[in-house]
């Protein structure tokens, strides 16, 4: 017939799985402390905040132009997609370098390649 | 008698108990107080950690309506030959600047931070080291390339302090890296393999331990470009 645990073996598991829950949560808290702040100095921070508001800011202006394709040609018209596919394509020529381009403040004028 | 050597164990054991919390409370006592360098630092942390979320979710939506736009012109090419024609051209155009999904063989190169060494940063991958690799692989014949998923376009910038890449209006990203490009694989190979080329990363990885490899498979598949492509200033001529 197994023997009953005694009342001592049942206080010390009991300490050893309470020092072993407080030691597993202080130590995991000050590992996410530690991870969260490793080699970041606020500098750097404060940089990564102004490019990632930059950023935001343009692909949020991107994002509403692509609403308002969208809107325009749930119309159904031909002639929307027609406008809106020729201003695509003159657009990526000028990203691929495939024709002249200017800035028309300046009126800088480079040639295609 | 059991009785008493019972109560006598759970007495040392509260004594025990006592004596631990007193001592943590003096120790936490004794330790300085995080001051308000720290404090701001975890600030700026969660603030970081807030507008990349919202990154995120902006190029996830663009991604959407990109696709929802391509889908609402496939059904207007259906009506007309010439909304067809011109989808076909943009079709390509779109290709070019890595605004649609892309596959083929191809390499994928993988950089990874190196030891800490005497206060420098040069154990760190930095942006020049990605943007080095990715003009290794177009100069050997790739077609498209994405670093960590992010596809470059022709309008691709790198930036970023020391062991941080952001590329375009991406989210900062961190070693390790992982560039796949897909396009003419055997001389993107013999490009990546040739010692004289990538010299300042070749000598970091002998010194510091920086890890640097790549592999060919003949079956890649790059993500579309999920950025803004806009031009505000540029206009055709």
């Amino acid at each position: 017939m197994p023997s009953r645990p005694s009342l001592n073996a049942v206080v010390v598991g009991l300490l050893s799985a309470l020092l072993a829950f407080v030691a597993v949560v202080q130590v995991r808290s000050q590992f996410e402390v530690e991870r969260s702040l490793s080699g970041v100095d606020p500098t750097t921070l404060a940089f990564l905040i102004d490019d990632l508001h930059r950023a935001n800011d343009t692909l949020a202006r991107d994002a509403g132009a692509l609403a308002a394709r969208r809107a325009a040609l749930q119309g159904g018209s031909n002639q929307e997609a027609a406008a809106q596919l020729n201003a695509e394509a003159a657009q990526l020529r000028v990203v691929e370098g495939l024709v002249p381009c200017m800035d028309p403040v300046w009126s800088s004028r480079w040639t295609h390649r | 008698m059991t009785l008493r050597r019972t109560g006598a164990y759970l007495l040392v054991a509260l004594t025990a108990l006592t004596f631990g919390y007193l001592i943590t409370a003096q120790l936490r006592a004794e330790l300085p107080v995080p001051g308000n360098r720290v404090v701001r630092t975890e600030a700026l942390v969660r603030t970081v950690q807030d507008l990349e979320s919202t990154n995120a979710g902006y190029r996830s939506q663009i991604s959407s309506l990109r696709g929802q736009i391509d889908t609402l012109e496939a059904q207007a090419a259906q009506r007309s030959d010439t909304t067809q024609r011109l989808r076909d051209e943009v079709a390509g155009l779109r290709a070019h600047a890595g605004v649609t999904q892309l596959r083929g063989p191809g390499v994928v190169v993988d950089l990874g931070n190196g030891r800490p060494g005497a206060g420098a940063t040069d154990y760190l991958v930095n942006f020049q080291d990605i943007q080095d690799v990715v003009n290794l692989l177009f100069q050997g014949g790739a077609e498209g390339v994405a670093v960590n998923g992010h596809r470059i376009s022709p309008l691709s910038s790198f930036s970023g302090p020391a062991g941080t890449v952001v590329i375009d209006q991406g989210n900062p990203l961190n070693a390790p890296f992982q560039v796949v490009a897909v396009g003419n694989r055997n001389q993107m190979e013999h490009l990546m393999g040739d010692a004289s080329k990538l010299g300042g990363l070749r000598n970091r990885q002998r010194a510091l331990g920086l890890a640097l490899s790549f592999q060919g498979s003949p079956d890649l598949t790059l993500a579309p470009y999920d950025s803004a492509l806009e031009t505000r200033f540029a206009q055709p001529a």
